[in-house]
């Protein structure tokens, strides 16, 4: 009997690490797979190696993005450090953005993934178990440098397999065929400081040009709607504490159809670039029931903001000369606030 | 020399004297049963020899995995450990089970085998890049060691397990700031019952250090009130005291007193010396926000715990006068929990005096140690208590060489006094020792 309890101490090891090594390899079969856009970070673990951490965009909430119980939560800053939480996804395509977080599983949600949520700044910072990639020894350096081609940045997106509970496995990763970049137009402006009566001249953010660039080694399309209107803008949320809730004036408006003229076909390699003004009331920002404003200017530094390229959707390409070459995905450009600092 | 080795001497001239005919057959036969000699003694060598390749052993395969190989498919290095750990248990449990001989040898191959699951749980993680909460890595590893430990029995197992346990809390509290009473509570509950069980003072003194760092890291809200930490190792120090003095005339494994002793007095007498400086009353030992709950009763259950255990030591020593332990020492160890109700009193009333109030009868305690060590390590030949008692006297007069001491005239005398205390010792320590030898 004795000897039975004994072999059976040393088999429950074994046990548990076929078990840990078959659930994942489960979800890594069956799971559905999507692609999360990140950005790496560093470093190496004593036991584990080399990996690269990786900082999602869907692992920071808003709080108009916080629902349910985290709703009440954020309200009263009393959000615990460790709480169990759902992510609700939407699809571009096979690349994933996060439509909202709650802690209870959402039942309308196409895809689900379940995380551990604290409170990071203004925002929930939510932890997937996703968040470190490990590769061989001396080959994470390549993927913390990134990609990058002077000014654009080129994402890279993390392959993941996603099980019907929301548990989750990661399974490789690609970079976005599309690189993004941002030239901020400054210009200066004089005020007079209240306590020392002085006049001081403050920089100021008054344009930004877009630049995409085609980072695949095939033909790609980009679709640019009349007067910017494949551009959004919106508070930074991604790693932004601002406690202030801007929201962009033109965001619930309607976009015209695009057109053939709209499209343009991008070789390997080549850019395609869109400016905008930020002093035309198409590009202003408001807080709760105050009247617009331009970001120009605007006083505090933490108040940032992204423009998005955001192209129309594959059903409204359909008719389309080159519909088959247009990227759909949704990219973000780099943070930038109303004194002209770019992250 | 030992009594096993004056046994074996005895033992050795015995056969001379049968030999020369001194004594009969039948005589040398009654004789060498009187000076029994043990058949062989617990393998030391071989159990720490073999504890120590298995540790490092997978250690190795732990970083030898780290690096890896994208050359190596998953499937292969999946079967590879979960192989290497199937054969290595079970050699290990082939020959632990098989026969008195090998079974040191099976002990520390399963050992091997539970620093190989540790490479496991980390090596699954790795390949399915699972980021999850680590310190759960911890604690399935820990648990794991945990129950062949108990189910073989073995110490080298349990040992592990308390250390990864411990490894687990902390790494809890220090990364997300939570409190895992669970560690505590298995390595006394479960842990502390084997050592007993299996009368191990290794075990025992592992666990004695595991459990008061796991107790620190259970502590609640200590960003408002670090003077807990501080009354918590005192407490659990003196406690260890008294169970220095119970173990002996309590249950079955008073071996088990010098580890509490050693424990015990080594905090004792670092925390004791921190309170000879008054700052220490003056900058944390002082509440300043409100207690909670689950502070207060950190604060006073190893408080009440303690006094009840020294309770009932003055009720065994004094009272009934029942005290086995013929090298016990004297009056002097009542100062000790005398010492726990001081810092109560410091901590419920402001640093007055500039911190003096606290810290000038501590600096008294630890004086009358330094004496009554000095004192008895000369009367009883016992060079432990006199290097003590020395070590105290010297870093008392260092600890308040700049306060007290303001001229230098002072200082020296203050110094020549001491080393000639210390010489004195010396000199009365020798004749004693020359005296009971004659």
């Amino acid at each position: 009997m004795k000897t039975w309890i004994v072999i059976g101490g040393a088999a429950l090891q074994c046990l548990v690490l076929a078990y840990m090594a078959t659930e994942r390899e489960l979800i890594f079969r069956t799971g559905r797979t999507i692609y999360l856009r990140t950005a790496p970070i560093d470093p190496r673990d004593a036991f584990r190696g080399d990996f690269v951490r990786l900082d999602y965009e869907i692992g920071h909430a808003t709080t108009n993005q916080s629902r349910d119980g985290l709703r009440s939560q954020k309200q009263d800053g009393s959000t615990r450090k460790d709480i169990k939480v759902y992510a609700a996804l939407k699809m571009h395509g096979d690349l994933a953005s996060l439509d909202y977080v709650s802690d209870r599983k959402p039942a309308d949600a196409e895809v689900v993934l379940r995380g551990r949520a604290g409170q990071g700044g203004a925002n929930l910072s939510i932890r997937y178990g996703l968040e470190a990639y490990f590769v061989e020894q001396g080959k994470g350096l390549d993927l913390e440098r990134g990609r990058s081609e002077g000014e654009i940045q080129i994402p890279l997106e993390m392959e993941v397999a996603v099980s019907g509970n929301g548990k989750s496995v990661l399974k490789g990763h690609r970079w976005s065929p599309i690189g993004i970049g941002l030239a901020i137009e400054n210009d200066e402006q004089t005020a007079t400081n209240n306590l020392s009566n002085r006049t001081v001249t403050n920089r100021v953010v008054v344009a930004a040009t877009l630049t995409l660039m085609n980072a695949s080694s095939n033909a790609i399309a980009v679709v640019d709607l009349p007067q910017g209107k494949s551009i959004d803008l919106g508070p930074d949320t991604i790693r932004g504490w601002s406690r202030n809730n801007w929201a962009w004036t033109s965001a619930d408006q309607q976009r015209p159809a695009p057109t053939d003229a709209d499209v343009h076909v991008l070789k390997p390699g080549e850019k395609y670039s869109i400016r905008i003004d930020l002093r035309d009331p198409q590009w202003f920002v408001r807080q709760g029931k105050e009247p617009p404003r331009a970001i120009t200017g605007l006083g505090e530094w933490s108040d940032q903001f992204r423009l998005f390229y955001r192209p129309p959707a594959r059903e409204e390409c359909r008719q389309l000369q080159h519909a088959n070459l247009i990227w759909h995905g949704n990219l973000p450009s780099r943070a930038f606030n109303g004194g002209g600092r770019v992250d | 020399m030992s009594l096993q080795q004056l046994h074996q001497w005895i033992r050795g001239e015995i056969d001379l004297w049968s030999r020369d005919g001194l004594v009969s057959p039948a005589q040398a036969e009654t004789l060498r049963r009187r000076y029994p000699v043990a058949e062989s003694g617990t393998a030391w060598g071989m159990i720490v020899f073999s504890s120590l390749g298995a540790v490092i052993t997978g250690l190795g395969v732990i970083l030898l995995f780290a690096y890896n190989w994208h050359a190596i498919p998953k499937f292969a290095k999946l079967a590879l450990v979960l192989g290497t750990l199937a054969a290595v248990h079970g050699l290990g449990l082939r020959l632990f089970l098989a026969s008195a001989r090998f079974r040191n040898l099976g002990e520390g191959l399963c050992l091997l085998g539970t620093m190989l699951f540790g490479a496991g749980i980390w090596l699954v993680a790795q390949i399915y890049h699972i980021e999850e909460h680590f310190p759960n890595a911890f604690l399935i590893w820990g648990l794991g060691a945990l129950v062949l430990g108990l189910v073989m029995p073995s110490i080298p197992q349990a040992i592990l397990a308390a250390i990864l346990l411990t490894t687990w809390c902390g790494v809890e509290r220090i990364e997300f700031d939570t409190l895992m009473l669970a560690a505590p509570l298995l390595l006394a509950g479960v842990l502390g019952g084997m050592a007993w069980w299996r009368k191990s003072r290794l075990l025992l003194g592992v666990l004695l250090l595991a459990f008061t760092i796991s107790i620190i890291f259970t502590l609640p809200d200590i960003d408002h009130h670090p003077w807990l930490i501080f009354c918590t190792i005192l407490n659990l120090g003196v406690l260890w005291i008294a169970l220095r003095f119970l173990v002996r005339m309590y249950g079955r494994f008073p071996e088990s007193a010098p580890v509490f002793g050693i424990f015990g007095w080594t905090i004792f007498y670092v925390t004791l010396y921190l309170l000879c400086f008054p700052d220490m009353h003056r900058h944390i030992l002082h509440i300043e926000h409100e207690l909670t709950g689950w502070v207060r009763v950190a604060w006073l259950a190893p408080f009440i715990l303690t006094l009840l255990a020294w309770l009932m030591v003055l009720w065994k020593r004094i009272l009934v006068g029942n005290d086995p332990d013929p090298d016990a020492p004297g009056f002097e160890i009542y100062l000790a929990p005398l010492v726990v109700l001081l810092v109560l009193c410091g901590i419920l009333w402001p640093a007055t005096f500039g911190g003096w109030f606290l810290s000038a009868p501590c600096n008294l305690v630890l004086l009358a140690f330094a004496l009554a060590l000095m004192a008895r390590g000369c009367r009883q030949t016992q060079p432990g208590a006199a290097i003590t008692g020395s070590i105290l006297l010297i870093a008392l007069a260092v600890a308040r060489y700049f306060d007290i001491f303001d001229s230098l005239f002072i200082r020296g005398l203050v110094f020549i006094i001491i080393g000639a205390v210390i010489f004195a010792e010396g000199y009365l320590y020798a004749r004693t020792k020359k005296c009971k030898i004659t």
